[in-house]
């Protein structure tokens, strides 16, 4: 996607929610949590494309999305007392590079060495993004459980 | 009778309590492996390792997970060391017993000593036995979620029906795998199921459907490739992790190797299958 039009955004939400929530079920999740976990995936997918489109930057998108999915999960767990990893694994899943890493041992078992390297080289930034993007969110998470047990402590 | 039903943990009194070292130890490496069995990160497994223990009397608990291994030590009451260890052989995703693991840490956090160690153990076992979905629903989701893919990346409406049927045959191969005693090679399942994509993807491009076959394929593929095990072995190196993150980056490597090594195999096999039938002048 090149242009931002409020259909494409539309059709890439819902065919993220397809993909997260159908995904949900072949890891056994609980049946409201397959709802959660689509709607993740589809808020991170949506904001991925729009932050790439708006910077032209993928890094960047992936850490947007990355860290909304993250937030979005460590959220859920305090409401619905789950881990955070029930809505995190399928949220992330349009999200994360497969296809990055498959091309990559693809050119390099072809012998195609740049390639591979060049590959290789973008799914690692995607993927050191994304992490990066979990583990704000995570320590974001468990600042914020201090800080509120320790207000309540003082009250 | 003394035991007050509550939940599905029985409460006794302090003079009854029934944990012994042993059983302490098989309950925390038993609930431990189960979380790193079924997808959950290193540290929680290590967290709920040492959580159990502590909650069942251990006084110095430590544990050291890998995605291979749970090594756990501890101190007894009566200050005697101890050191367990669990191999672990086979890893998937099942996100319901990562919540039901969590959800009886945190129950025997809150009731800690007083619970009954057989009690505890067939919990444990009832979480490892809990069923999943029936397997045709998840074969049928897995194929949606392929065409799903294949629509997100930009296939039209053919390109998704396609990697539907194609994503279908894959889940029923990957189940088929799965019943067979003792399990098959990882690699090798790898490599049968990029052999099979490509394929298969390369049959659909045959008929005069004007199928996107690279679209179709990477659609399919997301159902086996290590995208998620990538990022949470980049996640196990941020948080410290650095012996399993270093052993996960390898595993989602060599599961992207087995995956391209199928494929290009395939696609030398259908390639010299339509020089046979040019040659035969069939085609």
């Amino acid at each position: 996607m090149t242009e931002l039009t409020a259909g494409g955004v539309l059709l890439a939400a819902l065919w993220s929610f397809g993909a997260s929530a159908f995904s949900a079920f072949y890891f056994n999740t609980g049946k409201t949590d397959i709802l959660w976990g689509g709607l993740i995936g589809s808020a991170g997918w949506v904001l991925y494309t729009i932050v790439v489109v708006k910077t032209g930057s993928q890094a960047q998108g992936y850490l947007a999305g990355s860290f909304a999915v993250a937030l979005c999960s460590e959220l859920l767990a305090v409401f619905t007392h789950n881990p955070a990893t029930v809505f995190l694994l399928p949220g992330l899943l349009p999200l994360v590079p497969g296809g990055g890493i498959f091309y990559m041992m693809r050119s390099a078992v072809q012998g195609n060495l740049s390639d591979a390297l060049h590959n290789g080289y973008t799914t690692l930034i995607a993927a050191g993004a994304i992490a990066l993007g979990i583990a704000l969110a995570s320590s974001a998470a468990r600042i914020a459980t201090l800080l509120r047990r320790h207000i309540l402590k003082g009250k | 009778m003394l035991a007050k039903e509550c939940g599905n943990l029985v409460y006794l009194p302090a003079y009854m309590k029934t944990i012994s070292s042993d059983d302490m130890q098989h309950i925390a490496l038993g609930a431990g492996s189960l979380v790193l069995e079924n997808g959950g990160e290193t540290y929680r497994a290590e967290e709920t390792v040492v959580r159990v223990a502590k909650a069942l009397g251990a006084k110095d608990a430590d544990a050291f997970v890998t995605p291979t291994v749970v090594i756990f030590s501890y101190i007894d009451e009566a200050g005697h060391h101890h050191s367990a260890m669990h191999r672990v052989l086979k890893r998937g995703t099942n996100l319901r017993k990562i919540a039901q693991v969590n959800d009886l840490s945190r129950r025997l956090e809150t009731r800690g000593k007083l619970s009954n160690a057989k009690q505890i153990e067939t919990i444990i076992a009832r979480i490892s036995s809990s069923p999943n979905y029936p397997t045709w629903l998840i074969v049928l989701m897995a194929a949606a979620s392929s065409a799903s893919f294949t629509l997100m990346f930009g296939g039209n409406a053919v390109d998704a029906a396609c990697a539907f049927a194609i994503g279908l045959v894959l889940r029923l191969m990957l189940c088929a795998f799965d019943k067979i005693p003792g399990g098959l090679n990882g690699f090798i399942i790898s490599l049968l199921s990029g052999a099979l994509i490509s394929v298969m993807a390369d049959l659909v491009g045959l008929t005069p459907l004007h199928v996107a076959t690279a679209t179709v394929m990477i659609g399919t593929l997301m159902q086996v490739v290590p995208g998620l095990a990538l990022v949470n072995a980049i996640r196990d190196i941020i948080s410290g992790d650095l012996v399993s993150g270093a052993a996960r980056l390898l595993d989602a490597c060599m599961t992207a190797a087995g995956l391209s090594i199928g494929s290009v195999t395939g696609v030398l096999v259908s390639k010299g299958v339509m020089q046979l039938l040019r040659a035969g002048g069939i085609a």
